[in-house]
């Protein structure tokens, strides 16, 4: 049985483990901290700036691994598949058009693949907002006003007060948790039932992100009873429970499957497979896939000279331009990048910039797929040569 | 002392893996009570306690979690050492961070509940009783010849309540062809339960008086084998970073030392073999082991020793804490953890549990009403089992 | 009527040494209080000691004056104490001129033995060959300026920010009026004598005045470190040069600084390579300072007034400051500028310009400001509400009660000005602002919240800083979606 390394715990580092077992082999996470899944709502973005936003097939020649149609597809609904047998609502269908979800602060913000308890539409439409008095993130007066400006679409918005169990450390996962138990569920029911009457038909009720971190699909059915609206969740910033509930499942789903969870800050990965960890372990595998997430991640450091570091192959892979931006995404090494049994995949890689284009979730898809790919670990969709370019972003 | 006490991103990555702060509505989750009551107190050494510090189990998920490697649990651990108790509960917490008393006087736990109550020992959670120490291991196939010497720590636990448990890993050990040294010789704890409980000092003073103990006894050794994962990532982590008792010998887990050296021929006679119950073997990797080793490890073991139906259980921490859910301020969130555990094990007279905390595995079995052990007692019972009825149908 | 130009430390305690001796002023400044070089500094109650060898005066008028504010102004000071360490890399013979200097000024300088500095403060190098205490002190500007104005304000004065003065006006050569333009168009004030407190931009009023003056200006980059990593000031035993000082500010570390002359009054840009050199100079103190969370740098304009003599460098400009009265050289009767000095010698430099208009305008009451009490800034509520800003612990309720611009809330509450400097509450506290003042542009002030912390952070990217900054970029660009990302 061929033995598989990931490094890294987040979006990439799942997939790839995903489609390395999927693929029959034997997989072993090792991370030395959690992975970033909990600091996003867990949509996977898919969406370029410039082309036909209204059919994301079109944006393919956009992003900078060139991939089929084909490859695209089945990528996608790789993910789509296990992150169903995770669990976790995803939509059967790919969406054949660009969609959007709401921010707190009543920005539309482009996403794709979006699990249902999550709002996303294709064009701005009129949207009933809720806040919860005491939740610092739901802004709904701010954010239904930025809404309405922003899109020119028609809008309205209620704040309901706080339950009295709360208090100041009130956070977005307490506040989950609460709505989780029965008093907090009834709770909701009831705040929202009062002000149901004044929302328009069909208008959809929004609320903030934290409708439950076990029984989030239980929790917004009740709402949808309760108020005779559809009920989505719009996303908050971290600690995301969008990104948790999709991290709890799919890592359990990963553990069940027999995926090793280890523990551990790598301190060496050597071509010839070897791993080593801080304390002391080691072991051989026959491929090592290396997704720690850049700087964000700690695959890379920086030091006070500007000097950035692959901390597992200790290399200096350049100096940060002076007074300039951070370009983590310079820094990625490409997936077939030197050492042929290690290969890189997730926000290191170069020519990506999803702060820039909204494109994250494709980032994960395309890199995870040619490192595998090229590791000889998968083949998805009809073979087909798959090339890289370099970036051609109209700026 | 610290390292990166300063490097907190605010991302809230702890909170979303404490177990207690979605469980207790009062309490203000790790980033609250460690670096950012840190950074305050480091302005002003006055800064007032937060009044549910101690509602934290130290089971370091939150340490575990951060992306820039802030102690956070260890910062709680000093956060804790502040707040002022009364003397009962003082007099209660000293009991406590001292395992290795209790350890000497394991009858102690006897005591009846209207004498402990009013010290604070909450009264949901019942005391261990003291368990029998099992025979040897005879190999049906050759004699076990001793050749390498391997150090068995001792822990309080085991050593007060949890002999069963040492003697089946010592005549594992035995068996594997090592010839098995107990250390340390008298009661000591490895300062874990002080430092839990919020006495950092104090667990410094245990360990040291530990680790003098354990040094005459290492000589010779090639490895320390633990039982219990608070001690063994204790050991290994606050021992040489905290409290500078860097063990000349290295130290690993009984699991991690099963997997890798137990000779083949004990896992063919393992595996070899129709598992002897219908029943599933829910393995819970305790919140330390996850945090020092990884998820999975636990899991790996029992399934090379040719367990029944194994599956992982579904949660972070237990409750147990070590000592925390015997105290009464904490016994609703301790028994609110475990719960998890319930809901997952439906057949609790065919399951097991498969864990590697005597604590640990009170707290559940007691929750669950399923029978909770330690691998080692494990792996004994079903190594017995077989080769008795292997001698068994040998002598037929 | 006295109009005082610039609302930093001098020219609020001009205003204030006026309005305790009864006469009517009006502080007007081009942006908020203190925003120029009162609100860029590391911080510092200066003892004197340092400048005990090459500034006898300037050591002088610290030792007083830190004497004097302590009383004055004990809500807005600490009493933190500072240390001179004298490295084994640093001249013998400077420290035995600096005793002299410090005896010399009355300075206490208490030899320490410097095998004890080094267990109590591990940090420290262990290279020290003799090291002192001294009365070094922590000055929270911001603070103490909002305790001078509130009482400008309660003796009848009034302090008037946003107002750009563009002219002054005279009749028969003496100052008559001064005209500003503001939010609401331009404004026209009758006064007596108006004096120029405008710190690095004193050349350019001095020119509306017809009497130009030489100024010197510098500029100190300063960076700042995530926690209080010393209980007390430690500075290296040294002639004034860079990278000699490390100032526990409330919860954070400031470095300080370098000196580089430039001729804008306005706070320079930063340049990388003056970041590492400042970091080079550091370490020798402090040998593990890479390790130390570093949050931004940021950069503060010294007015220093050159006089008519010409020093080679700004490090020999004077500390000392100097009160011109116009009429005595070029300008009109009734304009005086206040140049130079140091913000721990601030109110001696408001009693001697105020000495001056009182005398011009016939006032015969004396300075009564070393005598005052201020009191101290108001305590955070402590709300049951949800909290904004976490790294600094600041709520709705506190900054619903500064009054001001949003830099206003920022500068008195500290919010977006801790380790996560804004990426969590800079959209919450547009929120809120939008709520109190619908007429602002939310976008436009999210745009600047975060223009302003970048500005620090991107020059000091390195370790969790880099962390921290790439989780910023994609929490405003990924989650919130703020626009074009850079």
């Amino acid at each position: 049985m061929t033995r598989v390394t990931v490094v890294g715990q987040g979006p990439a580092a799942l997939f790839a483990a995903s489609l390395i077992r999927e693929a029959g082999h034997e997989c072993i996470i090792v991370s030395e901290s959690e992975g970033s899944l909990p600091l996003w709502s867990g949509t996977f973005d898919f969406h370029a700036p410039v082309g036909d936003v209204s059919n994301p097939w079109s944006l393919l020649d956009n992003q900078p691994i060139s991939l089929s149609g084909q490859e695209w597809k089945s990528l996608w609904e790789s993910l789509a598949r296990f992150e169903r047998e995770a669990g976790i609502p995803v939509p059967d269908l790919l969406p054949s058009r660009g969609l959007f979800t709401i921010t707190c602060t009543g920005r539309e913000k482009p996403v794709f693949m979006v699990p249902a308890w999550q709002y996303a539409q294709e064009a701005a439409q009129p949207v009933w907002f809720v806040g919860f008095d005491g939740l610092a993130d739901s802004m709904a007066a701010f954010q239904c006003g930025a809404y309405q400006k922003h899109t020119g679409v028609e809008a309205n918005y209620c704040e309901i007060p706080k339950p009295s169990k709360w208090t100041p450390t009130w956070g977005a996962v307490r506040w989950a948790a609460y709505v989780d138990s029965d008093g907090g569920l009834d709770w909701l029911k009831r705040a929202l039932q009062k002000v149901s009457p004044d929302i328009p038909p069909g208008w959809p009720v929004l609320v903030p992100q934290v409708i439950g971190r076990k029984f989030p699909e239980r929790n917004l059915r009740a709402l949808q009873m309760a108020t005779g609206h559809p009920v989505f969740e719009y996303p908050l910033p971290p600690p995301s429970l969008g990104g948790m509930r999709i991290r709890d499942r799919w890592v359990w789903n990963l553990k069940q499957s027999g995926v090793q969870f280890l523990a551990g800050r790598v301190t060496l990965a050597e071509p010839s497979g070897q791993i080593s960890l801080e304390d002391g372990r080691e072991w051989r595998s026959d491929h090592i896939i290396v997704a720690s997430g850049g700087i964000l991640g700690g695959g890379l450091e920086i030091s006070v000279d500007g000097k950035v570091h692959d901390t597992l192959r200790k290399e200096v892979l350049g100096s940060i331009t002076v007074r300039q931006d951070l370009q983590m995404q310079e820094w990625g090494r490409l997936a077939d990048d030197g050492t042929p049994r290690i290969t890189t995949c997730g926000a290191q890689c170069r020519g990506w910039n999803p702060n820039r284009d909204s494109n994250g979730g494709a980032l994960i898809l395309a890199t995870v797929f040619q490192g595998l790919n090229r590791e000889g670990l998968v083949a998805v969709g009809p073979p087909g040569a798959v090339s890289e370019r370099s970036v051609s972003h109209v700026e | 002392m610290w390292n990166n006490d300063d490097a907190c991103m605010k991302c809230s990555i702890c909170i979303t893996v404490c177990p207690v702060y979605g469980q207790d509505s009062d309490f203000p989750g790790p980033k609250a009570l460690g670096p950012d009551w840190f950074r305050a107190f480091q302005e002003n050494p006055a800064t007032p306690v937060m009044e549910h510090v101690d509602d934290c189990t130290f089971c370091q998920l939150c340490e575990a979690s951060c992306p820039v490697h802030v102690p956070i649990a260890h910062l709680i651990a000093r956060h804790k050492s502040f707040k002022k108790k009364t003397t009962r509960i003082a007099l209660r917490d000293r009991i406590l961070a001292h395992p290795q008393w209790v350890a000497r006087y394991p009858h102690l736990a006897n005591a009846p509940s209207f004498l402990v109550k009013p010290l604070g020992f909450g009264s949901r959670s019942r005391w261990p009783r003291p368990q029998k120490r099992v025979g040897r291991l005879v190999s049906p196939n050759e004699p076990a010849k001793a050749a390498q010497v391997i150090g068995l720590f001792v822990d309080c636990y085991s050593r007060g309540f949890d002999q069963d448990v040492l003697s089946a890993a010592q005549a594992l050990l035995e068996l594997w062809g090592f010839s098995v040294r107990l250390l340390p010789h008298a009661s000591h704890c490895c300062g874990a339960a002080a430092y839990a409980a919020g006495q950092p000092e104090e667990g410094q003073r245990i360990a040291r008086a530990t680790y003098e103990a354990l040094s005459p006894d290492l000589a010779g050794l090639s490895l320390v084998v633990t039982l219990n994962a608070t001690c063994d990532s204790t050991l290994r982590e606050e021992w040489p970073v905290y409290w500078n008792l860097p063990l000349p010998v290295p130290v690993l887990s009984f699991t991690e030392f099963a997997l890798s050296r137990a000779p083949e021929s004990f896992w063919e006679t393992m595996k070899n073999q129709a598992p002897g119950t219908a029943g599933t073997a829910w393995v819970h990797t305790t919140c330390r082991s996850r945090v020092s080793r990884g998820d999975g490890i636990l899991e790996a073991l029992v399934q090379k020793a040719g367990l029944p139906s194994v599956e992982p259980l579904n949660m972070a921490c237990c409750g147990a804490g070590g000592s925390y859910a015997f105290k009464e301020e904490h016994e609703d969130t301790a028994h609110a953890l475990g719960l998890v555990a319930l809901e997952q094990i439906k057949n609790p007279k065919e399951d097991s549990i498969v864990v590697d905390s005597g604590t640990c595995a009170l707290h559940l079995s007691q929750i669950t009403g399923a029978a909770a052990k330690h691998p080692a007692y494990w792996l004994y019972h079903r190594y017995r089992s077989l080769t008795e009825r292997s001698v068994e149908i040998g002598s037929q | 009527m006295v109009v005082v130009i610039g609302a930093g430390a001098t020219g609020l305690g001009v205003a204030w040494d006026l309005a305790l001796r009864g006469v009517e002023v009006t502080v007007i400044d081009q942006s908020g209080i203190g925003f120029g070089t009162s609100g860029r500094f590391h911080g510092l109650l200066h003892s004197g000691a340092r400048y005990a060898v090459t500034d006898p005066t300037a050591a002088q008028d610290c030792r007083e004056e830190n004497a004097r504010l302590r009383t004055i102004a004990s809500g807005a000071i600490e009493d933190t104490g500072g240390i001179f360490v004298r490295t084994q890399d640093d001249d013998p013979a400077f420290e035995t001129a600096w005793l002299e200097g410090c005896n010399r000024a009355g300075i206490p300088a208490t030899r320490l033995d410097p095998q004890k500095v080094r267990m109590r403060y591990p940090e420290v190098t262990g290279r020290i060959a003799s090291a002192y205490t001294v009365p070094d002190g922590v000055l929270e500007g911001f603070h103490l300026m909002q305790l001078v104005a509130q009482d400008i304000t309660a003796h009848q004065g009034t302090v008037l920010t946003h107002h750009h003065v563009s002219a002054v006006t005279t009749v028969d050569g003496r100052v008559a009026g001064v005209t500003a333009e503001g939010p609401g168009g331009q404004v026209h004030l009758h006064c007596d004598a108006v004096v120029n407190a405008a710190g690095p931009w004193a050349g350019r009023v001095a020119e509306l005045l017809g009497d130009p003056i030489p100024m010197h200006l510098s500029y100190g980059l300063m960076l700042l470190f995530a926690q209080r990593k010393f209980p007390l000031v430690i500075n290296r035993m040294k002639a004034p040069g860079d990278g000699d000082i490390f100032v526990p500010h409330q919860r954070v570390t400031i470095l300080g600084t370098t000196d580089i002359a430039q001729d804008s009054p306005e706070a320079p840009a930063i340049v990388q390579s003056e970041v590492e050199r400042l970091m080079t100079l550091g370490r020798e103190l402090i040998p593990s300072l890479d390790s130390w969370r570093v949050l931004r740098a940021f950069t503060g304009v010294r007015p220093l007034y050159e006089g008519e003599t010409h020093a080679a460098s700004s490090r020999e400009v004077s500390r000392d400051f100097k009160v011109i009265d116009h009429h005595a050289r070029h300008g009109p009767a009734g304009a005086f500028s206040v140049v130079g000095g140091k913000w721990t010698t601030f109110r001696l430099m408001a009693e001697r310009t105020s000495d001056m208009v009182a005398g011009y305008l016939k006032v015969s009451s004396p300075c009564v400001t070393a005598e005052a009490r201020l009191g101290s800034p108001p305590a955070k509520m402590a709300a049951p509400e949800s909290v904004l800003c976490e790294c600094e612990r600041v709520c709705a309720s506190d900054l619903r009660a500064v009054k001001g611009s949003v830099d206003e809330w920022r500068t008195a509450t500290w919010f977006s000005m801790g380790p996560c400097q804004g990426t969590f509450c800079a959209h919450r506290v547009t929120a809120l602002r939008h709520a109190v003042f619908p007429e602002e542009d939310p976008d436009e002030m999210i745009r600047h919240l975060r223009a302003e912390r970048a500005k620090g952070m991107i020059p000091v990217l390195w370790g969790a800083n880099a962390r921290e900054y790439a989780l910023q970029q994609a929490v405003r660009f990924q989650t919130l979606e703020e626009g074009e990302s850079l």
